[in-house]
């Protein structure tokens, strides 16, 4: 361990001057379905929280076509500076052409640290242009920290998120991350923040260019079925017994904003329910705010799927069930009666909560604000 | 061999011995994770590279060679990627291949790549114990050839001059074309992987599996600098267990006094 | 694809199944070793000890490569009462030397090297591999199935069947059906971490050598059933078996049996600061003589477990000896090349020849023992520990006196008779010396 730590501090005077020469914290602004997703703009969030610890510049590099609408946006939510990559060619994401452009960018610039959301063609963007630029890459983190000697330390789920590792690019820069969806929140935008933009121009010949996008297609995902964006979740497993008992779960989701139905592999495979609200190890990894397990064991599997919810109610008859092991909160009892329980209660308080709100207003003097 | 060779693609697909995740317990005490004595296994994902790659020598031919780097336990995968029919394997083992990053193990499998004749490599989108997803590109970007990742279709064409693939994205999939020789990242939307037979593991025991250590390659022409921990620009100086959950409130016995409890707490938390 | 056919096919690589693919691959002949698990000992359980014969047989001064954990120089048999003990021991460097005292041994460590060794003479180990079925031809097992489709098929001269005591062959064939619940007792173990130099002090031993210690009497809530704790290098396996239809009849969960005995006033300071690494259960033949189906039958021959070969606490022994006798006779019958099911009528004839059908009928009343109940698991152990309270409180009371109460705690809680009858048919017969 000790000498691993050593292995860490670079003490050799010609690679700290090598290291020194790169500077700024820059985010991949990545442009999908002619928007900025999301993740790109909470990386602003992590990028402006080093850059207050190393007192660096924060820049986004924005690739595609007529992109540059989407500077004001970067800016509002962090950027100091925006790169604008615009050519015909990188009219939609291939491999080979976006790793070239960026990678032109990013050895005439030489940030110390560079963003991506870990997104699926923004992750493929980082990991080939890791490789271009010979740098390390720390895959799919969650936070960020600056250590004592300045170094970025990434900090990332292992095995299905049971541990926690610090990884760190000593030698190398720039420091490459990819960060996970919904590991930092979006600050609220400023547009009274001064930036600057900086047009680039790469050089790209008929090499960088190999592969041929034929076609992109996209489909909205059914918002319901949207597992990932849900703040509340009520996924259900094969203690529901039949497709139709999954009403009851709809029901129940039914009394929360933002809410859907997911579950199991086991009720996926069944056709109980469609394959893409599968939680778990082979299906989707959610963390909404509230996740209600209801009749599922909690198989590990399952479990490293929503581990990070940050409630979790559990509904199970059997006491010993792994899930309760997880659980926030947790009722050992019969889902059948329970759930229904549960809907009934809640309208209940939420009628009585709104006749008191209501009678309090009644009561209150008029000409109170 | 040559005419094998010679009809259909050559492919290279590279596979990793992983400890099985769903058999990784947790110290009750530290919370840290007890890596003794869990079963390794090959890669789950693995199996759809596999899968395409010998869905691919059903219809043209060719050759399938399996490469993997590890310890000498990973002769496992490699035999099991045997027995579900690919035709060559190759280990490459080394201490000093040890605790390698994912830049640095694609160096490493690249030298060996480099030695053989191919028009494809495939590999599998992640790995379950690291789940980085980047020694594909990284390999593809050493190998000099364009790669694709979230492959769920593959099309190759008779000619072995291009390959018509499309790529299952969050929310659609995309259409690519790329020359050959090149890579691909397969996903698991490309298919449910077969498994291996009785049969199968019976030859694949008596198939030799070529083994290459760090000298071997330098050999061939490596930078050993580039190998191993050593040569890895990422290194984990620390590993911690996730924060504990405080344990949570459970509630039994009569479910009308449990889902008013329940309500309550919900309540405090700004849900109801 | 042709398909290939062996000279035999053995299903399951415990002790029984790679003693038999051992044997007969020394001799040339060519053996599929099948296990389900992912390696083989990675599912399987056992108490700990393992013997010096017959695996001395197989592999020459084994004991200077075997995973072995602690060689046993310390015997211990204690009964226990409610909350007290009464034990025996030999302790014996001389067992220490070539483990002629037995050996512990961690299954996920020792089925590994042993099938390696099987291995390395020739015979095919495939892993993962569960064996669903069996093949007929002309009122003969003729090969196995292991999933869907001809490629899951393999044919063989002669089928041993060393798949344990649920045994998928033997039922398959119809050779036997599923144990009854009295012929099958279910065992439970935890293996507890403690540092090797705690475990050396606590059992007072030297670094390398190790204990056994048996428990009889009252472990598991006046059923009968026995306990064990026995040392290997940085671990004690520790554990219980109740008889199946016991457990059936106690109606509580199993492990907490397990944790009664654990936390028996004379057990609990064994154990005391340890770590449980894993938990595990298995079930045990102890069915005896009676339940033991036919060994060579259609062209199967039952080895180990399977064939219901097991005096708890000796198992691996037997398996394995069964397991190399099944082996020479296939041998012979390639040497003469009649593989005819007359011909494998042999290893039923070596089997009733040998150490393990003595025994068995020696111990063939160790059945009663285990079935009949309370006298053993209760009235004894309670009779003798309060016996042994009485005696060995000074307390002014003359010891003609006590003897005389002694007696009386044997009249009233079993009787003379019975006792003599019980040491004379039963006990004597359960006891493993
Ligand atoms: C390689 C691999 C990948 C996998 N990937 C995934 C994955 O991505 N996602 C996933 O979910 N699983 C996955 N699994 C499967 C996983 O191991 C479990 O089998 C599965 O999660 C179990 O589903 P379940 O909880 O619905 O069913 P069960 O385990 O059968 O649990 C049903 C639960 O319902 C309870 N119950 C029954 N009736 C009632 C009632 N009336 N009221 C209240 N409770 C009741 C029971 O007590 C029980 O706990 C994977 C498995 C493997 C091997
Ligand atoms: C708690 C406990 C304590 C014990 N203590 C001792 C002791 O201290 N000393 C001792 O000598 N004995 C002990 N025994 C008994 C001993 O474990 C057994 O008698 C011995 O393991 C029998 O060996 P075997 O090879 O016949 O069967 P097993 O060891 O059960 O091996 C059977 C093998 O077949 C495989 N298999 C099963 N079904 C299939 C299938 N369908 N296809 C392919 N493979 C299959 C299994 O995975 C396994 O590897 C104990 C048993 C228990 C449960
Ligand atoms: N050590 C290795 N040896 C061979 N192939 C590997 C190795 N590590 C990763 N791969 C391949 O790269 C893919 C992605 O792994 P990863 O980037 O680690 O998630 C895997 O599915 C394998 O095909």
């Amino acid at each position: 361990m000790s000498a691993q730590s050593q292995f860490g501090v670079v003490t050799d005077s010609e690679t700290l001057r090598r290291l020194a020469e790169y500077k700024g914290i820059w985010t991949y602004a990545e442009v999908e379905s002619g928007q900025l997703t999301e993740v790109s703009l909470e990386l602003l969030t992590g990028a402006r929280s080093i850059a207050k610890k190393t007192g660096e510049q924060v820049a986004s590099v924005l690739v595609g076509q007529d992109v540059e609408r989407f500077v004001a946006e970067l800016s509002a939510l962090g950027a100091d500076k925006v790169f604008v990559i615009q050519e015909p060619r990188l009219q939609s994401y291939a491999s080979d052409s976006y790793t070239e452009a960026v990678a032109q960018l990013t050895r005439e610039k030489k940030p110390s640290v560079f963003l991506f959301g870990a997104n699926r063609n923004a992750r493929d963007l980082a990991a080939r242009l890791a490789g271009r630029l010979n740098t390390g890459l720390a895959a799919d983190c969650i936070k960020l920290e600056v250590n004592e000697r300045g170094q970025l330390e990434q900090i990332r789920p292992d095995f299905g998120g049971k541990e926690l590792s610090v990884v760190l690019a000593p030698r190398h820069r720039p420091q490459m991350t990819t960060i996970r969806p919904g590991s930092y929140r979006k600050q609220e935008p400023d547009y009274t923040r001064v930036s600057s933009s900086e047009y680039f121009v790469p050089k790209l010949s008929e090499n960088h260019c190999r592969i041929k996008v034929l076609k992109n297609v996209r489909q909205p995902i059914d918002p319901s079925e949207d597992i990932e964006k849900a703040t509340v979740l009520v996924s259900g497993g094969m203690g529901l017994r039949s497709k139709q008992n999954f009403e009851l779960l709809r029901r129940l989701a039914g009394l929360f904003d933002n809410a859907s139905v997911a579950g199991t592999r086991s009720v996926c495979e069944k056709g109980w329910l469609p394959s893409s609200v599968q939680v778990g190890q082979s299906g989707k990894t959610v963390s909404p705010k509230l996740y209600f397990a209801v009749g599922l064991s909690g198989a590990i599997q399952h479990l490293v799927g929503m581990q990070n919810s940050e409630i979790v109610v559990a509904i199970n008859s059997d006491a010993e069930a792994q899930i309760f092991k997880v659980c926030t909160y947790g009722i050992v009892g019969d889902l059948f009666q329970v759930v229904p329980l549960l809907i009934d209660e809640i309208k209940k308080v939420r009628v009585e909560r709104k006749l008191m709100r209501e009678t309090v207003t009644v009561g209150t003097p008029a000409g109170d604000p | 061999m040559v005419s094998e060779a010679g009809v259909g693609p050559n492919i290279l697909l590279a596979v990793k011995q992983v400890p099985d995740v769903s058999e990784l317990r947790l110290d009750p005490v530290t919370h840290s994770l007890l890596r003794e004595g869990v079963p390794s296994v090959l890669n789950p994902y693995d199996r759809y590279a596999l899968e395409a790659g010998l869905r691919l020598k059903e219809i043209h031919g060719g050759r399938l060679t399996v490469v993997s780097m590890g310890p000498p336990q990973a002769r496992k995968a490699l035999q099991e990627s045997l027995a579900l029919g690919a035709d060559e394997a190759v280990l490459l083992t080394d201490r000093a291949f040890a605790a390698a990053d994912t830049w640095a193990t694609a160096y490493t499998l690249s030298v060996f790549a480099k030695t053989i004749p191919f028009n494809m490599v495939l590999t599998g989108l992640k790995a379950i114990d690291g789940e980085t997803s980047q020694v594909g590109a990284e390999l593809a970007e050493f190998l000099d050839i364009p790669h694709a990742s979230y492959v769920r279709k593959i099309d190759l064409r008779g000619d072995m001059q291009g390959v018509t693939i499309e790529r299952q994205l969050e929310n659609g999939y995309d259409v690519w074309e790329l020359p050959l020789p090149c890579l691909l990242m397969v996903a698991k939307e490309f298919g449910q992987p077969r498994l291996a037979t009785l049969q199968g593991y019976i030859r694949a025991k008596r198939q030799k599996i070529r083994i290459l250590t760090a000298h071997d390659l330098e050999a061939l022409g490596a930078n050993s600098a580039y190998f191993g921990l050593k040569g890895s620009p990422t290194f984990i100086p620390k590993v911690s267990p996730p924060p504990a959950k405080p344990p949570g409130t459970i509630w039994s016995g009569d479910p009308k006094e449990s889902v008013r409890k329940l309500v309550d707490a919900l309540s405090r938390e700004g849900f109801v | 694809m042709s398909t290939e056919k062996f000279d035999a096919i053995v299903v399951g690589a415990g002790p029984a199944g790679t003693s038999a693919a051992l044997t007969m691959a020394k001799g040339g002949l060519s053996v599929a070793l099948i296990e389900r698990g992912e390696s083989p000992g990675a599912k399987n359980v056992f108490g700990g000890v393992v013997y010096k014969w017959p695996l001395e047989e197989m592999i020459p001064k084994f004991w200077e490569k075997a995973p072995i954990e602690r060689k046993i120089i310390d015997h211990r048999m204690v009964i226990l009462g409610k909350d007290s003990g009464f034990s025996v021991s030999y302790k014996d460097d001389y067992l220490g030397m070539e483990t002629r005292g037995g050996f512990t041994a961690l299954r996920s460590r020792f089925d590994p090297w042993f099938a390696q060794q099987a291995e390395e003479a020739g015979a095919t180990l495939v892993t993962s591999m569960p064996v669903s079925e069996v093949i007929e031809e002309g009122g003969r097992v003729v090969g196995i199935r292991a999933g869907r489709g001809k490629e899951n098929e393999l044919y063989a001269q002669a089928i041993v069947a060393a798949d344990g005591v649920m045994s998928t062959v033997l039922q398959k064939a119809g050779i036997r059906g599923p144990p009854a619940a009295e012929d099958v007792a279910i065992g439970l173990k935890e293996v507890i971490e403690l540092p090797s130099d705690t475990i050396e002090s606590r059992f007072n031993l030297k670094r390398g050598y190790g204990a056994r210690l048996d428990y009889l009497g009252s472990v598991a809530r006046g059923k009968s059933g026995g306990g064990f704790v026995y040392t290997n290098s940085n671990t004690l396996s520790v554990g219980i078996a109740v008889l199946l239809s016991h457990l059936l009849e106690l109606r509580c969960k199993p492990y907490e049996i397990l944790d009664e005995f654990k936390s028996h006033p004379v057990v609990a300071p064994l154990l005391e600061g340890g770590r449980v690494k894993e938990y595990q259960a298995h079930l045990i033949p102890e069915g005896g003589l009676q339940s033991i189906p036919p060994l060579a039958s259609r062209g199967v021959l039952a080895v180990g477990d399977a064939a219901m070969l097991c005096l708890y606490p000796e198992g691996t022994n037997m398996a394995m000896a069964s397991g190399v006798m099944a082996g020479k006779t296939i041998l012979e019958s390639k040497k003469t090349g009649d593989f005819s099911i007359q011909r494998l009528m042999l290893y039923e004839r070596l089997m009733k020849e040998s150490y393990i059908f003595k025994e068995h009928s020696r111990k063939k009343n160790y059945h009663n023992v285990l079935t009949s109940g309370d006298r053993f698991n209760t009235d004894y152990p309670d009779a003798i520990t309060e016996i042994m309270r009485n005696i060995l409180v000074v307390d002014g009371v003359d010891r003609g006196t006590k003897h005389a109460a002694a007696r009386k705690v044997i009249r009233d809680k079993v009787g003379y008779v019975r006792v003599l009858r019980d040491l004379y048919r039963d006990i004597w017969s359960a006891l493993p010396w």
